[in-house]
């Protein structure tokens, strides 16, 4: 606890020095006491997903950090699981209940709310203040948050997706992994690594379209499949999507960890700690996590790669969490002033600071991130393959043939929850054997063509 | 309500004869003593009702609000004739509430007869046995699902391995199976209560005299207690049946459901069209088709509790 | 003051000491049945990494690191918004369950069985039936569409006391027809000849020869509306109650059983130790009328 403090008191100083300068740009950094922000006022509500990130980012908000800057302002943090979370913000925003003025979303629904009219755009506020810096901020990641023009969130933290493995199990088993591997390979070493007592390759098997759905999506995407043609006719029984499909759900069932049904990031990652794991491709944000040595003892035993390959060089797999604000909030000044705090430049030093590390600071949304020397000295290994990956992935050309929607390891439209819930269960009814692959293949498929029968985008 | 009205006659009318006017308004009190409680639950359970059977013949999808209309029964045709999972999880829940009610009882009452009998630390077993059921299910489901069930890292199979055999994967495997464990373990010690109450109303003068002529104690259990327990249990199963049909978190936490729809029973799977498709038609839909099915199931349970008020009465 | 002839628990319990086998056995299945919670208790005191541990550490050094972690969020506002709702939702269900149980039973209404089937039958629908129309009558704007006017209650204590007072109303009116039914007929009678008013046979007279059945029901309901998870998650889901501090700690990047076993221990402890306490209120309770 005496640490925490004393580096409140550091953390402190480095945001109040940082993102407090209404005054004199010229005294930044240097002067001790800025004076805080007590012309906005307010009360919000924010609504986070509980990922460390948000965890940090709370623990530092209780500490009285944003307090210091913005006096006037109460922030009322409501935590929840991705799941539990994602339901609550919807169905507040779609109802237009207004419980929350700040929440975290993804880019699946930042460009269909604000469609919606239920999301101020916030780009213009962020763009005016010249401490914010809004140009650092990757352009694959603002692509995925704009709509006609505006840009109706800020990014926190942004990822793609990578593969790891145990260097100890590839050098016992005298294999070695390629920097851009092929799924064919992936297969290959997953058969010459699966023993009793370790799993050649784990994937996410927990039905959900964010869950199983996400990989999942860009394995199609990868092997030249997609989810519908330009006519909104649906695809998954088309020969290069049935093949990642059966590929998808064979790697797991032959090389995959006991009961993957029940994985996700989460379990995966446990098991490529407890070195259960051979290999796992996953979202890149996990590679802060498994090289921390507080999460990790062997963290020196973890190998980095690309994403696996195919006929496409990349799944195009690009997330991020981001703050975005309700159209209905009353207390809109005080929302953007919280909003940009959080994903601040100066956010990244008081958090590092607070926590004397890198492990929950948010990274892959800001390019300065990556210039950090001291963050490129912790992330050595993996920097510059996450940072390629983020520029690499085109979630708006995901496909090989051309597709009526955007999105990389998801279809943008709204109904694609439902469709992408039902469509991991139909395959998770495959992956434990209760049904055929192929006639869940052909199930999933009718399904999505009913959806956008019933959506109305298919004539 | 339709309590025939006695002209008005006020208690304190006729001060002569307390007891006469007592009896006369006695209806009248009696009705008045109901009404609030009654009142305050008609409003908060039936107003919400209104409105699902209003929201059940409309097309509403939250995330498509420009879409929203009435559809006249579009929702209902849709569940009955092409909702591919509506009768397994009929199936499914008439399975989870059976199995896990059933299974409660059995288990409930050999805790009870076990801590009937006395021996050292008698206090201690019916305190651990007791706590599961002052254990909040969500952290129930959440301990079971993580530390204990788990494939990898649970206990359950490491213990099984312990004696060389290679344990399930609980949650794919067997998820119904699963669920119902940690339901049972939740409401075993419910049932144990009810029944350890019913046990301790056995006078001990029949058990003596039972004893007295030389029956041992697995006829004792039989002759004498598990029938002097019959109305016991059917009141744990009644109650056991009206709270366990409206678990869902446990499924929530554990299966979501899965994997498929293995684990889904009706109120979850209303909850998941309403909460995780946000498909407010179909939800509501569903509710009334669920509603009108416990109603079946409620007029079923009210025979059996009709008999044993009568019983009672008697 | 006339009490009742309540048979006091514990008196059917055979006299005679049951065999070492036997309480061997009982033994065993308690540690069984009470080892989840034990082991989750202890998980709570290990580290990320010992908590995935396999064989378990059942003897190991405590860490305080969760607990340091659980503690770096502000729990108190949870702690205090569950104990105001398990409270003021307790006394709802009394206040309104008490005369409504004590006409059922002691003035016998016309129809009183298809009112008490009424009220079973209320605990019997499914919530998730109408949690959206709920959740939409809750709102501050209702729905507009159907012209449908919100009550604001969304996120609210208010909101969660009317639901849980109407949760436990039917089993509390339940339990108290059971144990009012207990009451002899011929101490009313003496009662009403003596002239007593209605409040003074109801609180001098009946209530107190009841009052392990008032105990009991009153500790369910307050059982019941700790540890509800659903219907504060869906309708007061922020700054709400324990449940929700709990479960936050879960987390889809990152390990988090330890930390969850904390949170869960710290989730559990009031009312299992409560339980604990009351367990022979609670046995005797259920005994003396549950089963009319």
């Amino acid at each position: 606890m005496l640490r925490r403090r004393l580096l409140t008191g550091v953390m402190t100083a480095a945001v109040v020095a940082a993102t407090m300068v209404p005054f004199s740009l010229t005294s930044r950094a240097q002067t001790p006491a800025v004076e805080p922000n007590t012309e906005i006022s307010g009360t919000i509500d924010v609504a986070m997903v509980a990922n460390p990130q948000m965890v940090a980012l709370q623990e530092l908000v209780e500490s009285g950090a944003f307090n210091e800057a913005y006096p006037n302002i109460t922030v009322n943090l409501t935590v929840l699981p991705e799941n539990e979370i994602r339901q609550t913000i919807t169905q507040d925003v779609t109802t237009q209940s207004g419980q929350f003025d700040v929440f975290t979303i993804g880019p699946f629904e930042v460009p269909l709310w604000a469609e919606q009219g239920w999301l101020e755009e916030v780009g213009a506020a962020a763009e005016a203040n010249p401490d914010y810096d809004l140009a650092d901020v990757f352009e694959s990641m603002k692509a995925g948050l704009t709509y006609e023009g505006g840009l109706y969130a800020l990014p926190f933290y942004g990822e793609s997706a990578m593969t790891f493995y145990r260097t100890d199990l590839f050098e016992e088993a005298g294999l070695e992994m390629p920097e851009r591997p092929t799924w064919t390979q992936i297969a290959e070493f997953a058969a010459a690594l699966d023993s009793d007592a370790v799993s050649g390759v784990c994937l996410r098997g927990l039905p959900g379209w964010g869950e199983m759905g996400a990989p999942l999506g860009t394995v199609i995407n990868a092997f030249g499949g997609r989810w519908y043609d330009e006519n909104w006719v649906a695809q998954l029984n088309d020969e290069d999507s049935a093949r990642a499909i059966r590929f998808y759900i064979e790697l797991l069932q032959n090389y995959g960890p006991e009961g993957a049904v029940g994985n996700g990031f989460t379990e995966n990652e446990t098991l490529l700690i407890q070195g259960q794991c051979a290999m796992w491709y996953d979202a890149t944000s996990a590679a802060e996590l498994i090289t921390d040595p507080a999460i990790n003892p062997d963290y020196e035993q973890v190998g980095f790669a690309y994403g696996p390959s195919d006929k496409l060089p990349t799944g195009n797999w690009l997330w991020s969490w981001n703050f975005a604000m309700a159209a209905n909030s009353d207390a809109k000044d005080a929302a953007n002033a919280f909003m940009q705090w959080a994903t601040s430049t100066a956010y990244v030093d008081a958090i590092v600071a607070f926590d004397g590390g890198w492990g929950r600071a948010p990274t892959g949304a800001r390019a300065s991130v990556y210039e950090n020397p001291s963050y490129q000295e912790r992330a050595a290994d993996f920097a510059e393959i996450v940072l390629n990956s983020i520029n690499e992935a085109n979630p708006n050309e995901p496909t090989e043939e051309p597709v009526p929607y955007t999105g990389g390891q998801f279809v943008r439209i709204p109904e694609f929850q439902q469709l992408g819930n039902d469509v991991t269960q139909i395959f998770a009814s495959a992956l434990v054997g209760d049904m055929e692959i192929d006639a869940a293949i052909e199930e999933a498929n009718a399904l999505a063509d009913q959806v956008a029968i019933d959506a109305g985008y298919q004539e | 309500m339709a309590v025939a009205q006695s002209p008005a006659q006020p208690a304190v009318a006729a001060p002569a004869a307390p007891t006469g006017s007592r009896r006369l308004a006695e209806h009248q009190i009696g009705r008045l003593l109901v009404l609030p409680a009654l009142i305050f639950a008609i409003l908060v359970t039936q107003a919400p009702f209104l409105l699902t059977i209003l929201y059940s013949f409309q097309r509403w999808n939250l995330n498509r609000p420009d879409q929203r209309g009435f559809v006249g029964f579009d929702n209902y045709i849709f569940l009955l004739t092409r909702d591919p999972a509506f009768y397994e999880v009929i199936l499914n829940t008439v399975i989870f509430v059976v199995g896990a009610v059933l299974a409660s009882l059995a288990l409930g009452l050999l805790f009870a007869e076990l801590v009937n009998h006395r021996f050292p630390g008698r206090g201690i077993v019916r305190t651990m046995l007791i706590t599961p059921f002052l254990i909040m299910p969500a952290a129930a489901a959440l301990t079971w699902k993580n530390q204990m069930l788990d494939a990898n890292f649970g206990i359950v199979d490491w213990l099984i391995s312990l004696v060389g055999l290679r344990g399930p994967v609980w949650l794919s495997d067997y998820p119904m199976l699963s669920v119902i464990a940690v339901i049972v373990w939740r409401w075993a010690p419910f049932m144990m209560l009810i029944l350890l109450a019913g046990m301790q109303s056995i006078s001990e003068e029949v058990r003596e005299a039972a004893r007295v002529d030389g029956a041992t104690a697995r006829q004792e259990f039989f002759d004498i207690t598990l029938p002097h327990l019959w109305r016991f249990m059917q009141l744990g199963g009644l109650l056991g049946t009206v709270f366990i049909v409206q678990e869902i978190d446990p499924i929530f936490m554990m299966t979501g459901g899965g994997p498929g729809d293995a684990t889904t029973t009706l109120p979850y799977f209303v909850y998941e069209k309403a909460r995780e498709s946000f498909d407010i038609g179909r939800g509501a839909a569903l509710g009334v088709i669920v509603v009108l099915m416990s109603i079946v199931v409620i007029t079923l349970l009210v025979r059996l509790l009709d008999r044993m008020l009568e019983r009672q009465e008697a | 003051m006339a009490t009742l002839p309540i048979r006091r628990a514990g008196r059917g319990v055979s006299r005679e000491t049951a065999s070492p086998l036997w309480a061997i056995s009982a033994w065993i299945v308690g540690l069984i049945v009470f080892f989840p919670v034990l082991y989750m208790f202890l998980t709570g005191f290990k580290s990320e990494n010992a908590a995935v541990e396999l064989p378990p550490r059942l003897i190991f050094w405590p860490t305080f690191e969760n607990y340091d972690a659980v503690f770096g969020i502000n729990f108190v506002p949870f702690f205090r918004n569950s104990l105001v709702t398990s409270l003021v939702s307790t006394f709802f269900v009394m206040l309104l369950a008490i005369p409504c149980a004590y006409a059922l039973a002691l003035y016998r209404p016309k129809k009183w069985k298809d009112i008490l089937f009424f009220f079973i039958s209320t605990r019997f629908l499914p919530a998730a039936g109408v949690i959206v129309p709920l959740y939409v009558l809750f709102s501050p704007v209702g729905d507009p569409v159907l012209g449908v006017p919100g009550l604001g209650l969304l996120g609210t204590l208010q909101g969660l006391v009317i639901l849980y007072t109407a949760m436990n109303l039917p089993i509390a009116v339940w339990m108290l027809r059971s144990f009012f039914e207990e009451v002899p007929r011929d101490i009313l009678d003496a009662a009403r000849v003596d002239g007593a008013s209605l409040p003074r046979e109801m609180f001098q007279i009946v209530l107190p020869m009841i009052s392990p059945g008032l105990v009991a029901t009153a500790f369910i309901a307050i059982i019941f509306a700790w540890n509800e998870f659903f219907l504060a998650y869906n309708l007061a889901p922020k700054e709400s109650t324990v449940p929700m501090f709990m479960v936050r700690f879960v987390t889809s990047e990152g390990l988090f059983w330890a930390k969850l076993a904390a949170s869960s221990t710290m989730a559990v402890i009031p009312i299992v130790l409560l339980g604990w306490i009351a367990q022979r209120q609670l046995v005797r309770g259920l005994s003396m009328g549950a089963v009319k």
